[in-house]
C-alpha cells in the first residue's frame, strides 16, 4: 500500500515535470502588463529615510519589469504638491502613488485621477477619499497600542503626575487624525492622564524641539511626549534631554525605524518606538503596483490594503537587527 | 507782386532733396535705451529664455491642460504678488502678507465647514479680514509712522500665531467636514469659458491696478508717495491716508487670494503660506528689476512672478530634489538680479555715449553779399532804442497787436506786455510754465504761442490760457515714441485758421538744442493744428532744425527757416504733399525767424553767422564726434552766436538789405523781429532787453495783425 502510493506520488512528479516543460513558466505571462506603464510618485518631500527607502524599493521593481517610475518631489510644500498632482493627472500614468500631507488635501484630486482612469496607490498615509489601493500602517493600532504603554507608565500606580504632550506632525494628516483620536478614546477612560499640548511640529525636529522645550517649561514634572514621526521626535526627545529630564521622561514615536532611530535609542534620545518598517513597505508597495497594474481591483468601495506589520523598539530591549539600512546611492 | 500772380516762379525754384528717416545703428542703440519699457527687458528676456528652454527640453509643458493647471495654482500667489507691489510701490514693504494668506484662508474654511455660511458671507467676510490686516499694517506704518519691515514682521508674527492657535483648534474638524456646495467647487476647481475661475479674479485684479496706476488719482498719489514723500507731502498728498489705503487694499487682495486658495485646497496646514512673502518679494524684485518704490508696473511683476513660478515649477516636475530646486532657484535670482543691476548702472552711460550722432551735412556756400557783407561794417542795429530793458528776460519773439502794445516770452515761462507808445509800462500777460518762444495773433486776437516742452497753446486774454495741442501723430519707422511735441519753436497762421508751426527738434530740448548743430541730422518737423476739427498732423517730418515760419503776403505759400542748413523754404499750402522747395540758400548766417514786411517782402532774423571752419565740421561727423567727446562743452567749435543780425529779402527771396549788429552789443544774437507802423522791433533769445529802430522808406501804416486779418473781412 504504501509502495503504491509512493509510486503514484514518482507519476504524479513527473507528471508536473512534464507539464512544466509543456506549459511556460507563470511569471512570463504578466510581463507584458508592465511594458510601457508609468508610475508617478509624489512624496511629502524626499531626501528622507522614509520616502527614499519606499522609492528604492519601487524603482527596484519598476527596473526588474520594465515599467517607468517617476519621483516628483513635493519638498515639505502643500500647495507645490498639490499642483504637483494635477500636472500628475495631466501627464496621464497609470498609476499615481500619493503620500497625503493632509487627509483633505488630495480627496478631490485622487477622486478625478480615479475617475480619469489613473489608478491611486496611496501610501502610508492615507485620504478621506478611497482609491484603488493603500499599503501603509495601521494608525488607529498604534495610536491605541502607544496609549496604553503611557497609561502603564504614567497612569495609575506609576507615581507620575500623568501628563503626556503630543506632538503631531501636521495635524490634518491621517496619521495624527487616527492616532489622536485612538489615543485619546484610551485615555479618555483613564482621567489621570492629562494632554497638556498638542501642537503640529510641522514635521520639523527644531519645531518640535521648541514646542517640548516649552512644554517642559510649563510641566516640569511631565510624564511621556508621544511623537506622531520618528523623525521631528528626535528634536524633542533632544529637548527632553537638553532639560536633564532624560531619565523622568518618557519619549515615545513611531515610524519607518531606519537605521537613525536605532542610533537615538541608543543615545536615550527616544525610549519607545513603533516602526512600520518603510523598507518593508517599500516592498509592499511595489508588489502592490504590479498587481495594479496586472489589472487587480478592489471590491465596490473597498479598497486593496496591505497593512504593515509593527516592530516594537523599547530601550530596554533594543537590538541593532530592528532597524534597517538605506544603502548609500 | 504777390507769388501767385508769378506762377513760373515757384516751379522754378530747386527742391529740397526729400530727407530719409535717418536710421544708424548709434541711433537704434541710443533710442532703444531711451525707451521706457527697455527697463523691463531684462525680466523679459529671462521669460523669454525660460520659456524657450522649456520648450526644447520639456515636452507638452505648454499644453492647454497644463497650462490650465499652472493658471488655477499660480493665481493666487499672484494675486499676493500684485497686493505686495501696490505696498512696495508706496515706499514700504509688507511681510505679513504670508501670515495674512494662511489666516484667511481659515477664515474661509472655518466659515465655510464649521460655521457654515452662504459661500457669499464667507467670501465677504474672508475679504474683510484681510483688509482689516492691512488696516493694521497701514495704521502702524502710516499713522504712527513705524518702520515697514519691523511693523509688519510684528504682523507678519502676530498673525501667524494667531493662524496656529486657530487651526491647532479646528482644522481636524474642518478636514472631517463633509459639507460640499457647488459654488465653493466651482470657485476652486472648475472653468470658466475653458480657463480656471481663480485665474479671472488675477485677471480682473490685475485690469483693475493697472487701470488705477494709469488712470486714477490714488494710483498717482501711491506712486508719487513711493517716488519722493517730501515731494509728495509739498504736493499736498494727504499721506498717512494714501499709505493707510494702500495698505488696506493690500489686505483686501491678500484676502482674496486667501479665499481662492481654501476654495480650491478645500484644506489649510501648518505650512500655509509660510515663506509666500520672500516667495512674491523675489518675483517683483526680478520682475521691477530691483526693490524700487514709485513703479506700478503690473504687467512687468507678474512676468517676474510668473518667471519663477515656472522655474520652480519645471524644476519640481523634472524630478529635482526640493531642497536643490531652492538652491538653484536662489542662484538663478542673484544671477539674473546681478546682470540686471549691472545693467542698469551702464544703461546711462552707454545712452550718454551713443546719444550723440552727427551725420554729414553739406551747407550751401554763402551767397555774395556785396556791400551788404558783414565786413563792411555797416552796424545798422547800432543805434537801436531799448525798450524794457532788464524787464523781459530771453523775449526769442516778440509781436505787437494792433493797438501797438508789445508781447514776447521769457526765459522763466511768462508772456510779457509792454504797453504803447513808450513801453515804459511792463506787465506779466501770462503764466505759461514752460519756454514761450513763437508768438501770432489769430483772426479772434488771441495769442497764440509755440511753448518749448510742452506745445501750442492759445491765451485769450490776462491769464487765461489753454492747450491747443501737445501731440501730433507717430512716425512709425521711429523707434523713439515721437508723438509728443518737444521744442515747439514757431508758428504762423493760414488765412483758413489752420496753425503751422515747428517741432525743431526731437532729440534735444531747450537747453541743449545746441547738440543738434554737432549732431547736424533732420530731427525737425513741420506740423499743423486744426482747430475745426482740434487735430494735429505732421505735415513734413525729417526736416534740419525748422525754425521760424511765415505765411506769405498772399496768404497760399508758407516759409519755413531751416536753420542748420542757412535756408529757407518754401511750401505751397495746397499742395503741402509735394514738399518743399529752396526760397532762399546760402545764408550767410543761421536763419531764424520770419516775419512779413510792409513792402512784400520778409524780414530773416540771422541767430547767428556761419564760419568756413564750422561749415567743413559739418562735413566730417567723425571730428564733431571725437570733438565731442574729447574737449569740454565750452570749447568746442561752433557756430558764431556773438554776432548777427536781420536780412530783408524781397518777395522772391533775394537779399536786398541787412541790418547787422555790433559785436559788442547792445543787441546780440536776434532771433525775430517785426515790422509795426514804420518801426521794427527785435528780440533775441538770450537777450534782455528789445530793440527798437525806425525804418526809412517804409509803410507807416502797416502792421501785422492788419495784413494778416484786415479789417471788414
Amino acid at each position: 500500500m504504501i509502495k503504491s502510493l509512493k509510486r503514484m506520488a514518482g507519476l504524479g512528479i513527473a507528471a508536473m515535470m512534464m507539464a512544466g516543460v509543456i506549459a511556460a513558466p507563470q511569471t512570463a505571462t504578466a510581463a507584458s502588463a508592465y511594458e510601457g506603464k508609468k508610475v508617478i510618485f509624489i512624496p511629502i518631500a524626499m531626501g528622507i529615510t522614509l520616502t527614499e527607502g519606499w522609492a528604492r524599493r519601487m524603482e527596484e521593481q519598476a527596473k526588474l519589469h520594465g515599467f517607468d517610475f517617476e519621483v516628483r518631489d513635493a519638498a515639505f510644500n502643500m500647495k507645490a504638491m498639490s499642483e504637483i498632482f494635477a500636472k500628475a493627472i495631466n501627464d496621464k500614468p497609470d498609476i499615481i502613488v500619493a503620500h497625503n500631507p493632509t487627509v483633505q488635501l488630495l480627496a478631490r484630486q485622487i477622486r478625478q485621477a480615479e475617475s480619469k482612469g489613473i489608478k491611486v496607490l496611496q501610501i502610508n498615509l492615507q485620504s478621506n477619499q478611497k482609491s484603488t489601493a493603500f499599503v501603509g500602517a495601521n494608525w488607529s493600532r498604534i495610536g491605541n497600542d502607544v496609549a496604553e504603554d503611557i497609561v502603564a507608565a504614567c497612569g495609575k500606580g506609576s507615581g507620575k503626575s500623568g501628563k503626556v504632550a503630543i506632538v503631531p506632525g501636521q495635524l490634518t494628516a491621517a496619521d495624527s487624525v487616527l492616532m489622536n483620536k485612538a489615543t485619546m478614546a484610551v485615555f479618555d477612560k483613564h482621567p489621570e492622564i492629562t494632554v497638556v499640548s498638542n501642537q503640529a511640529s510641522n514635521w520639523e525636529p527644531e519645531k518640535a524641539r521648541q514646542i517640548t522645550a516649552t512644554v517642559l517649561q510649563q510641566n516640569p514634572d511631565l510624564c511621556a511626549v508621544f511623537g506622531h514621526w520618528g523623525i521631528h521626535t528626535i528634536g524633542a526627545g533632544n529637548a527632553v534631554k537638553d532639560a536633564g529630564k532624560a531619565d523622568s521622561v518618557l519619549v515615545y514615536a513611531t515610524g519607518g525605524g531606519n537605521r537613525l532611530i536605532c542610533k537615538n535609542i541608543e543615545d536615550g534620545v527616544i525610549d519607545r518606538y513603533w516602526s512600520y518598517n518603510a523598507d518593508g513597505q517599500g516592498r509592499d508597495a511595489g508588489a502592490m503596483l504590479r498587481l495594479m497594474l496586472q489589472g487587480a481591483t478592489p471590491a465596490e468601495g473597498e479598497m486593496l490594503e496591505v497593512e504593515s506589520p509593527l516592530i516594537v523598539i523599547k530601550k530596554e530591549s533594543y537590538s541593532p537587527q530592528q532597524c534597517w539600512d538605506l544603502p548609500a546611492k | 507782386m504777390s507769388l501767385v500772380e508769378d506762377s513760373n516762379f515757384l516751379s522754378g525754384q530747386p527742391k529740397v532733396q526729400k530727407q530719409r528717416a535717418v536710421l544708424s545703428f548709434r541711433r537704434i542703440v541710443s533710442d532703444l535705451l531711451n525707451r521706457n519699457w527697455i527697463e523691463g527687458a531684462i525680466p523679459f528676456i529671462t521669460f523669454f529664455v525660460l520659456v524657450t528652454v522649456i520648450l526644447i527640453t520639456t515636452d507638452g509643458y505648454f499644453a492647454p491642460t497644463n497650462l490650465k493647471t499652472l493658471a488655477q495654482y499660480s493665481s493666487d500667489a499672484a494675486i499676493v504678488t500684485i497686493a505686495m507691489l501696490l505696498v512696495v510701490a508706496i515706499g514700504g514693504i509688507d511681510l505679513s502678507v504670508g501670515s495674512t494668506f494662511a489666516l484667511c484662508a481659515f477664515v474661509a474654511l472655518y466659515l465655510f465647514h464649521i460655521a457654515e455660511l452662504s459661500i457669499y458671507l464667507a467670501f465677504l467676510l474672508t475679504i474683510l479680514c484681510g483688509t482689516l490686516i492691512g488696516f493694521v499694517n497701514g495704521f502702524l506704518t502710516g499713522i504712527l509712522g513705524c518702520g515697514a519691515l519691523l511693523a509688519t514682521l510684528g504682523t507678519m508674527i502676530t498673525v501667524r500665531g494667531i493662524f496656529v492657535i486657530a487651526s491647532q483648534a479646528y482644522l481636524v474638524e474642518i478636514s472631517s467636514s463633509a459639507r460640499f456646495d457647488e459654488a465653493w467647487e466651482y470657485i476652486g476647481y472648475e472653468n470658466f469659458m475653458g480657463v480656471p475661475v481663480s485665474f479671472w479674479a488675477l485677471v480682473v485684479v490685475t485690469i483693475a491696478i493697472y487701470l488705477m496706476f494709469k488712470y486714477t488719482r490714488f494710483g498717482w498719489h501711491i506712486l508719487a508717495v513711493g517716488g519722493n514723500r517730501k515731494a509728495a507731502r509739498h504736493a499736498g498728498i494727504d499721506l498717512k491716508r494714501v499709505i493707510l489705503l494702500s495698505y488696506m487694499l493690500g489686505g483686501t487682495l491678500v484676502g482674496l487670494a486667501g479665499f481662492l486658495f481654501a476654495a480650491r485646497q478645500n484644506s489649510a496646514g501648518s505650512d500655509t503660506g509660510v515663506g509666500l512673502e520672500f516667495f512674491v518679494l523675489t518675483g517683483l524684485v526680478l520682475g521691477l528689476g530691483g526693490f524700487t518704490p514709485g513703479r506700478g508696473s503690473v504687467f512687468s511683476t507678474l512676468l517676474g512672478f510668473a518667471t519663477i513660478y515656472i522655474l520652480g515649477n519645471v524644476l519640481i516636475n523634472a524630478g529635482f530634489r526640493g531642497d536643490f530646486i531652492n538652491g538653484a532657484m536662489g542662484l538663478i535670482l542673484i544671477t539674473v538680479l546681478a546682470i540686471d543691476m549691472k545693467y542698469r548702472k551702464e544703461r546711462h552711460r552707454i545712452l550718454a555715449r551713443a546719444y550723440l550722432d552727427p551725420a554729414t551735412m553739406k551747407v550751401d556756400p554763402v551767397q555774395d553779399m556785396g556791400k551788404m557783407a558783414l565786413e563792411s561794417g555797416k552796424t545798422k542795429l547800432d543805434g537801436a532804442t531799448l525798450l524794457g530793458v532788464g524787464e523781459v528776460d530771453g523775449p526769442e519773439d516778440v509781436i505787437l497787436d494792433r493797438e501797438g502794445n508789445l508781447y514776447c516770452g521769457t526765459r522763466d515761462g511768462r508772456i510779457m506786455r509792454l504797453f504803447a507808445p513808450d513801453y515804459k509800462r511792463v506787465e506779466t500777460f501770462a503764466k505759461t510754465g514752460g519756454r514761450p518762444l513763437g508768438l501770432a495773433f489769430d483772426q479772434d486776437e488771441n495769442l497764440i504761442v509755440c511753448i518749448a516742452g510742452m506745445g501750442l497753446y492759445k491765451i485769450s486774454g490776462p491769464d487765461q490760457i489753454e492747450r491747443l495741442t501737445s501731440q501730433t501723430s507717430r512716425s512709425w519707422t521711429s523707434i523713439e515714441d515721437d508723438r509728443q511735441i518737444r521744442m515747439a519753436d514757431d508758428l504762423d497762421i493760414a488765412p483758413d485758421g489752420r496753425i503751422y508751426f515747428t517741432d525743431a527738434t526731437k532729440r534735444y530740448e531747450m537747453e541743449t538744442w545746441g547738440l543738434d548743430l554737432l549732431e547736424g541730422r533732420p530731427n525737425g518737423r513741420l506740423l499743423c493744428y486744426d482747430p475745426v476739427r482740434d487735430t494735429t498732423k505732421t505735415v513734413c517730418d525729417n526736416m534740419v532744425f525748422p525754425n521760424g515760419v511765415c505765411v506769405t503776403h498772399d496768404g497760399r505759400h508758407l516759409l519755413v527757416a531751416s536753420t542748420w542748413t542757412c535756408s529757407i523754404l518754401i511750401f505751397n499750402l495746397e499742395r503741402m504733399q509735394d514738399g518743399p522747395r529752396y526760397f532762399a540758400r546760402g545764408l550767410p548766417g543761421y536763419p531764424d525767424n520770419i516775419n512779413r514786411a510792409s513792402d512784400g517782402g520778409y524780414w530773416i532774423a540771422l541767430a547767428g553767422m556761419r564760419s568756413p571752419v564750422i561749415d567743413l565740421a559739418m562735413e566730417d561727423p567723425g571730428f564733431r564726434l571725437r570733438m565731442a567727446k574729447t574737449v569740454p562743452p565750452t570749447n568746442w567749435l561752433f557756430g558764431n552766436l556773438n554776432i548777427g543780425g536781420v536780412l530783408k529779402s524781397d518777395a522772391k527771396g533775394k537779399v536786398i538789405d541787412a541790418y547787422w549788429d555790433k559785436s559788442d552789443g547792445p543787441l546780440y544774437m536776434i532771433t525775430s523781429m517785426r515790422e509795426h507802423h514804420g518801426s521794427l522791433f527785435l528780440g533775441g533769445v538770450t537777450n534782455n532787453k528789445i530793440g527798437r529802430i525806425d525804418l526809412e522808406n517804409a509803410d507807416k501804416d502797416w502792421n501785422g495783425p492788419d495784413s494778416y486779418w484786415p479789417k471788414g473781412n
